[in-house]
């Protein structure tokens, strides 16, 4: 194999953040409802997909509308619409206009974490009575059709890893700048809520059935936790060659300077109970980044709420930090954003990214009774005051794919 | 901007083709030389996972027989990518036939699981206890380029000692009948490739930029140019199989097939000459 070397001019500094998310979709606004505890989670109407009187999610309210939206469907327009705000956060002009803007002689890729677009589009044409999924014709992708509505110019992939697509897709966003294969990249994710999801969830027995308070729902590492809540909503991130970053003078917000994956092997759907493929996956990519465990400051939990899910998590968490696993706070924001399924990794950066910005850890709501199981150093209900300069944020997905992300303060 | 090449060599390939009717019995039908898969493993599993995972064990049990790579396949470090394309879609119309008729109590909870685009991989990495990543890649009509550029980027994570890429598609693409059924005579077709670094084989996958294209040219966009047949590597890859020496494929000049992606780049799967050849033909 012939590797290209991580050199320090390659390293991936995170210049820009785009959102649309239960929370809200910029990033100080969605940073001010993480750090005060504010829940996403609403009852909606479930009417003809679900089994349950009353529906829980954290839907987005309302997705900016952009010109050049008409063509695509609301997944995509999720897509668009955050890709285009990291793109102006990063103070990044029309990406095609390479003459004489700012990235002039770059390229410029994108990679988007989706793992069922294919079925979220031909959903929502059956539904509306359309025939497409019956149909061979295959549209572009979307992440090609993205690309041409900002003038990408680089290369660009979908990538899918279940719960961890997101994750994976700023992954392999920062392997390419590593490499040298771009110098710029869009990266991040999308899901929405829809009716074979919430069916195929519920019957999975994957989502709390609680109906009681919808602010209540989402409960990571509770005693009472009963299944996640599903969310939807993007995020993209803009990676940056420090080089070309520093040489534009980008306000760089943080670095992903870590990155570690394995996979469980052990079932399609329940995670191994087995915690050493999703600690090796944590362990790999503190390596990654030159950190020790006792200089994490702040871990955000892939934590989605499932009685299973979080038990392992924890044992993972412990096994890859060992004894300053007692010193770490971890945290888990599904609590208050639901579960944003592909897009979760993608959203949990950018809370890391709040977290780091902020000088504080947000908290797990509902974390009233933390299970025995679960022994971490928890921050329940609010937000601790805390120096911040190391995150690692975990995501794990169907098919025992396992991700963490080491998110450090800008140098 | 940099001009990086990347470069695996490939270890041991197969093809697999099935028509639709076939696929039902390949679900319980061990692979003579492969690891078997736990019992009942697919019995949920879209079509292309079952050929896609099928292919695997027939270059690990081809691997196995070969004493060149002793160590191809048996990592159980690689990464999986798969790239299947259009996969899902019979399942995704069930799904939504018997939702519209039957209410949400009537959908499968493995429709996200085993018919995603992350499925194949985790299939492969699951029933065949395969610890790397594991990711779908594409989905669409340009999976193929996004799945090379993927495996190729991966190889270079820490803890990835390789790569198994797995190509899976319709031949052509099945109209559906109203149950969301595939016709009978249908093909759905697979090709593994095992990149390995420490491997010899006499594949090698390679992608190499231009950055000028990618600048100069104002017509360059993401979007590969044209969609590549799966059928015409698998063919070329059989012929590859096949042929006793390089000999056989002296027409291509070493490289058996190339993929020019839209943003400057081109995938190659080149066929290397043994050192002896090289001095041969250098001769």
């Amino acid at each position: 194999m012939t590797r290209a070397p991580l050199r320090a001019d390659r390293s991936a500094l995170i210049t820009g953040i785009g959102a649309v998310t239960p929370l809200g979709n910029d990033f100080d606004t969605i940073a001010d409802a993480l750090l005060d505890g504010r829940s996403g989670v609403v009852e909606i109407d479930g009417a003809g997909f679900s089994r349950e009187a009353r529906q829980f999610a954290a839907p987005v309210a309302a997705i900016p509308a952009m010109a050049a939206d008409d063509s695509l469907d609301r997944l995509g327009r999720l897509c668009l619409v955050a890709a285009h705000a990291a793109r102006a956060d990063a103070g990044l002009g029309d990406l095609g206009d390479l003459g004489g803007g700012p990235v002039a002689g770059a390229r410029v890729g994108l990679v988007l974490g989706i793992g069922a677009e294919q079925l979220k589009g031909w959903e929502a044409d059956f539904l509306a009575g359309g025939r497409q999924v019956f149909s061979p014709d295959r549209p572009p992708s979307l992440v090609h059709r993205i690309a041409a509505h900002l003038g990408i110019d680089g290369p660009a992939v979908t990538v899918a890893a279940a719960c961890a697509s997101s994750g994976y897709a700023l992954a392999l966003a920062r392997r390419w700048i590593a490499m040298g294969l771009v110098d710029v990249c869009l990266a991040g994710g999308a899901d929405i809520l829809s009716p074979t999801g919430f069916a195929a969830f519920y019957n999975l027995r994957a989502l709390s059935r609680r109906s009681d308070d919808p602010v209540r729902a989402s409960r990571p590492f509770d005693r009472d936790r009963d299944g996640f809540v599903m969310g939807e909503g993007s995020a993209v991130l803009v990676l940056e060659a420090r080089r070309h970053a520093e040489g534009r003078g980008a306000r760089v917000r943080g670095e992903l300077a870590g990155v570690g994956m394995s996979g469980d092997a052990t079932h399609m759907v329940i995670p191994s109970d087995d915690p050493t493929e999703a600690a090796r996956a944590i362990q790999l990519a503190l390596l990654d980044a030159g950190v020790e465990p006792a200089g994490v400051d702040y871990v955000n939990a892939h934590a989605a709420g499932t009685p299973v899910g979080d038990v392992a998590e924890a044992a993972a968490i412990r096994l890859a930090l060992g004894r300053a696993a007692d010193g770490v706070p971890v945290s888990s924001t599904k609590s208050m954003s639901g579960h944003l399924v592909s897009a979760a990794a993608a959203f949990e950066a950018l809370a890391c990214l709040a977290a780091i910005d902020r000088q504080t850890i947000p908290p797990t709501l509902n974390l009233d009774h933390p299970d025995q199981r679960c022994r971490l150093d928890h921050v329940p209900h609010v937000a601790r005051p805390h120096p911040i300069s190391v995150t690692a944020s975990n995501s794990f997905g169907f098919g025992g794919a396992n991700l963490c992300l080491v998110i450090r303060r800008a140098a | 901007m940099t001009t990086p090449h990347l470069s695996c060599p490939v270890a041991v390939h197969a093809t697999f083709t099935c028509r639709a009717a076939g696929i039902g019995a390949l679900r319980e039908a061990p692979v003579l030389g492969a690891p078997p898969l736990p019992p009942r493993f697919l019995r949920h599993a879209d079509e292309h996972t079952v050929v896609g995972i099928r292919a695997v064990q027939e270059a690990m049990a081809a691997i196995g027989q070969s004493p060149k790579n002793p160590r191809a396949g048996a990592s159980d470090r690689f990464a999986v990518v798969a790239a299947p394309c259009g996969a899902g879609r019979p399942a995704s119309a069930r799904t939504l036939v018997s939702l519209r008729e039957g209410g949400p109590v009537t959908v499968s909870p493995h429709v996200v699981p085993q018919c995603s685009l992350h499925a194949v991989a985790s299939a492969v990495s699951v029933g065949l206890r395969i610890h790397g990543p594991n990711i779908g890649v594409g989905g669409g009509p340009e999976a193929l380029s996004e799945a090379f550029v993927t495996a190729l980027s991966l190889l270079d994570e820490p803890g990835v000692e390789g790569c198994w890429l797995v190509l899976t598609a319709w031949d052509e693409e099945p109209v559906l009948d109203v149950r969301g059924d595939v016709p009978g005579d249908a093909v759905c077709r697979a090709v593994a490739l095992a990149l390995d670094r420490a491997a010899t084989g006499s594949l090698r996958l390679s992608l190499r930029t231009v950055p000028s294209v990618a600048v100069i040219d104002g017509a360059a966009t993401s979007a590969p140019t044209g969609h590549p047949s799966l059928a015409a590597l698998a063919i070329l890859l059989d012929q590859a199989g096949r042929a006793s020496g390089p000999e056989r494929l002296d027409d291509c000049d070493g490289c058996l097939w190339s993929l020019r992606l839209g943003w400057g780049a081109m995938v190659n799967l080149d066929f290397a000459l043994p050192a002896r050849e090289q001095r041969r033909i250098a001769a």
